[in-house]
């Protein structure tokens, strides 16, 4: 049943054999939405053990109350499914921006869940509540380009689309699915999809949302862009001196990149200067995010078009690019991505690349050609890890023995010398097609450590290319060097890159230490927020942060609101001493859904997602390994992170070097604060029944592993 | 063939044949879509007087506006609206400039301080002189960079910039820094000032190094270290 804020409905494609059934999803709503409900709903049809790519596997694509509601920076979609590819096999997501969860919404779901296997390739077209499963054979074997092009133009221009490309139908575990907008969500859901022969979806919603308080919720959007939006990631100063700022980021680098003096330079009818973007002034909020500048530096806007952006959102963190020297290769021209996939690009090249227009547009040109093969394969890239592996593979001087040498002497060589950006879409391709034995590092990191026998030694090492913050085969995704120990606590908490932006957010914005302490420690107390490289032993109020930022995930992931911009915790207004407002995401629920929310109350109910999440994870780590100890057999942390610079002490000025002791203390008092037993890291009966998850108790009572 | 009745819509402003949908127009809407009748001349253009004439008059439900700017302004508040233009494109406004333009400057500028509709003029004192600037659009620390841009004394930005940015944030400053609004200094130009720095006593604390990316930078010794310096100066791996 529609209310406010949810759409009342789950629609649930049963592939194997075209059951096509809604239901209602009122059930759930104690869960959120997004990541929420596909944890339930995971938890509750797919037995752990199953395989991720088997028919039993399902997939769970969710929204929340808040997506496509018109609150700010909510057109995010959760997809929830069994990892393919990190230890324990355990939940995770995707997460995708752009259109097409508002669609989903629109249609009147709030939910879509796909399970079984189709013979032959389809796509799922959903128009409202006419469901249909449609022959994607034609589309099978084509990118991710090609195939949302021909879903448009079979469904209809409203439609959003979203298909997976050739890494997906290969099984490569680091798959994606990408919409037609240009967004993907990864960790490995273009296999699950392929593995049920499932091309892509296409959506179109012709309702709406229901609002409780629509004046309310005008208000608040008033009050966000005019007092307490920043730029991307909700930087709250800008990178050079602006006439209005007090302050600026001193390096130049951070993502309120608009200048004066910077422009998006291939704008049709000529350049647009970014100019001055005072806070208050809602109108150039759009203006205030140049990511190209801040990817690449000022070469960029030589390429800029524009930027654009998800539904909802006034930031625009995409840069679109028309790179007109890739046409001499044959290459695609008009490139956006803005996440990993444009930053590696020159990794691939570790001997050095050319420049092709501009002094410094390399990094440019070659990862707009590597961003979009990737996307275009499919093909996931474990926030980096995928690229640094490769590097490593050419550096180490071990390539021998690990690629035999007919494949090694057919790898175009003589492209890399050159710089040449046909290499970087040449290996993609090899590793989306699972061609050879360089394939293995589109299987992950686990993978690529096993079948090359490097040994654990492999992820305690110090090293650039390791940034392996857990033994479980994923990178830290902003952890210590942001925010010390915090950031390395979240990052242990997932099935994947934690994906947490809250504390990177306010560590990397460019406002001067004592104005983003005074704003944290406004929140959490004393002690909570250290300067950069310059950290103190743990305390109370950081694990009250930690803690925050952990629970915060879920509820942006489960409302849905975009974590990149979300928390509004600083804000660029000097009359509200820069800082911002942690009830908000509250008081968006409350207006949207009706239902009386207060910052703890939602926090609460994201600790339930938690725990959740938690409990799956020692139900994994029990079926794959026996384990009974998520704090050894999870949580452990590889050497590095305390072996780091050997000039430094912990605690000493100029590191952010870990103590082990004091780590292990953080982990004691995080643990304690989530209700998890401390020597096991898994949750309590008691915590469990807090959060009315007995069910979840007695699973664990059953296999041994529920705390005593 | 497109008919009529019929509607193209061209996806995405492609031109590729074969990429336009046509949309049947019902008759409702082919109702709708027809212009009012004699809005239209002997060749089929609609003639746009033709058609406003045809409209029904309608009563103006506003009020004639009030002039504005009744008051006459005083001569010190009209300084203080010179400033305040010239704060809201970014510029301070030197106190040399004005006395060079106003017989009467420092007259006009003592009523001003002394005006309550004014509050908002405030100044910062540069190495050689006063500028002035309007604090409803320009930050204080903005009107001390944009003050030491006005002197043009680029050693002496360098050197209390660096100051400041060690102290406030604390960081050591890019080279770059210098290279971008509002200062737009060239690389010859920051060597040479790095030469000053290096040679007159008073700019003695301000120190350089490199990071292992081979990045110049500036810190000021006193207000941190140059260990510390350094490892700020150490990016991470960078990440989105």
């Amino acid at each position: 049943m529609a209310t406010y804020g949810w759409a009342g409905k789950l629609l649930r494609v049963n592939l194997t054999t075209g059951e096509i059934t809604t239901e209602d999803t009122t059930q759930y709503q104690k869960y959120i939405g997004g990541m929420g409900f596909g944890y339930r709903i995971i938890y509750d049809e797919v037995p752990l053990e199953t395989h991720p790519y088997d028919e039993a596997s399902k997939f769970v694509m969710a929204v929340g109350p808040l997506t496509g509601s018109g609150v700010p920076c909510s057109g995010r979609m959760n997809i929830s499914f069994l990892s393919p590819w990190s230890k324990g096999n355990s939940i995770l997501d995707a997460h995708m921006g752009g259109h097409i969860g508002p669609q989903l919404k629109y249609a009147g779901y709030d939910a879509l869940v796909v399970e079984g296997k189709s013979s032959t390739p389809v796509y799922i077209k959903i128009e409202d509540d006419k469901i249909s499963i449609e022959d994607a054979s034609h589309l099978w074997g084509k990118g991710t380009f090609e195939s949302n092009r021909i879903m448009t133009e079979e469904c209809g221009r409203e439609f959003d689309t979203a298909s997976i490309g050739q890494a997906g139908e290969h099984l490569v575990n680091y798959s994606t699915v990408n919409t037609s907008f240009g967004n993907s969500g990864g960790a490995g859901i273009g296999a699950v999809m392929g593995s049920k022969n499932l091309k892509g979806v296409a959506i179109h919603g012709t309702g709406s949302v229901k609002v409780a308080d629509v004046a309310e919720l005008q208000k608040l959007n008033n009050y966000m862009l005019k007092d307490l939006i920043g730029a991307n990631n909700n930087h709250n100063v800008p990178a050079v001196p602006q006439s209005w700022a007090e302050y600026s980021s001193v390096t130049g680098k951070n993502r309120w990149s608009g200048a004066p003096g910077r422009a998006w330079e291939k704008a049709p009818g000529g350049p647009i200067d970014t100019g001055e973007q005072p806070c208050g002034d809602i109108n150039k909020i759009a203006y205030r995010c140049l990511k190209g500048v801040f990817d690449y530096g000022e070469v960029a806007a030589h390429y800029i078009v524009k930027q654009g952006g998800c539904s909802s959102c006034p930031i625009r963190c995409y840069t679109e690019y028309e790179m007109d020297p890739l046409a001499e290769y044959d290459l695609p021209v008009h490139n956006s991505n803005t996440c990993m996939p444009v930053l590696y690009g020159q990794d691939f090249y570790p001997d050095g690349v050319r420049d092709f227009k501009y002094e410094g547009d390399a990094r440019v040109i070659l990862n707009g050609a590597s961003s979009h093969a990737q996307d275009d394969l499919g093909l996931w890239c474990n926030y980096g890890n995928l690229y640094r592996e490769f590097k490593w593979l050419c550096t180490s001087g071990r390539i021998h023995e690990f690629i035999p040498d007919d494949e090694y002497n057919s790898i175009p060589w003589q492209w890399q010398k050159d710089g040449d950006p046909r290499f970087v879409v040449e290996i993609m391709r090899r590793i989306a097609y699972k061609e050879g034995e360089l394939a293995v590092l589109g299987e992950g990191t686990l993978a690529v450590m096993e079948k090359w026998n490097l040994g654990k030694e492999w992820l305690d090492r110090v090293a650039a290319d390791n940034q392996n913050v857990t033994y479980n085969g994923y990178p830290k995704h902003h952890g210590a060097e942001d925010s010390a120990q915090i950031g390395q606590l979240f990052n242990l908490m997932y099935n994947r890159d934690c994906m947490i932006h809250h504390l990177t957010n306010v560590a990397q914005s460019g406002a001067p230490y004592e104005v983003s302490k005074s704003v944290m420690e406004g929140f959490f107390g004393k002690g909570c927020f250290d300067a950069q490289k310059k950290y103190t032993p743990i305390n109370e109020n950081k694990i009250k942060v930690a803690k925050w930022a952990f629970n915060g995930k879920q509820i942006h992931d489960s409302a849905t609101v975009c974590n990149w911009m979300w928390p509004m915790t600083q804000s660029p207004s000097k009359e509200r001493n820069y800082a911002g407002d942690l009830d908000l995401e509250a008081k968006f629920m409350s207006a949207v859904t009706g239902i009386e929310y207060t910052r703890e109350s939602l926090e609460f109910d994201a600790e339930r997602i938690s725990n959740m999440l938690r409990v799956m994870t020692a139900i994994s780590f029990n079926i794959q390994f026996g384990s009974k100890n998520l704090r050894i057999d999870h949580d452990a942390i590889p050497d590095w992170i305390f072996d780091k610079e050997p000039d430094f002490e912990p605690f000493e000025e100029g590191t952010i070097k870990m103590d082990r002791e004091d780590m292990e203390k953080a982990k004691d008092m995080f643990y304690k604060a989530m209700g998890w037993d401390v020597e096991t890291g898994i949750p309590t009966r008691a915590t469990l029944e807090k959060f009315e998850l007995g069910d979840m108790a007695d699973d664990l009572a059953k296999r041994g592993i529920l705390p005593r | 063939m497109i008919r009529k009745g019929q509607v193209t819509v061209m996806l995405f402003g492609r031109r590729k044949p074969g990429f336009i949908q046509v949309e049947e127009e019902s008759p409702e809407q082919a109702a709708q879509n027809e212009a009012p009748e004699g809005a239209q001349n002997q060749e089929g253009k609609p003639e746009l007087m033709e058609y406003l004439d045809s409209l029904p008059e309608v009563e103006d439900p506003f009020p004639p506006m009030e002039e504005e700017g009744a008051k006459e302004k005083t001569p010190a508040q009209e300084l203080a609206d010179y400033i305040r233009i010239r704060s809201a494109a970014a510029q301070v406004t030197a106190k040399s400039a004005l006395e060079a333009e106003i017989e009467d400057f420092s007259q006009r500028m003592e009523l001003l301080l002394q005006d309550e509709t004014c509050k908002d003029i405030a100044f910062t004192t540069g190495a050689k002189e006063t500028f002035y600037y309007s604090r409803d659009t320009m930050s204080d620390n903005y009107a001390m960079i944009a003050a030491l841009v006005e002197e043009k004394n680029l050693a002496e930005t360098i050197a209390r910039m660096v100051r400041f940015n060690c102290k406030t944030y604390p960081l050591p400053t890019p080279f770059t820094y210098f290279e971008r609004h509002p200062y737009y200094a060239t690389r010859p130009q920051i060597e040479r000032a790095v030469d000053v720095l290096k040679r007159e006593p008073q700019y003695q604390d301000i120190q350089i190094f490199q990071n292992s990316d081979n990045v110049s930078y500036f810190y000021a010794e006193g207000i941190m270290s140059k260990k510390y310096a350094k490892a700020l100066a150490e990016t991470e791996e960078f990440t989105d």
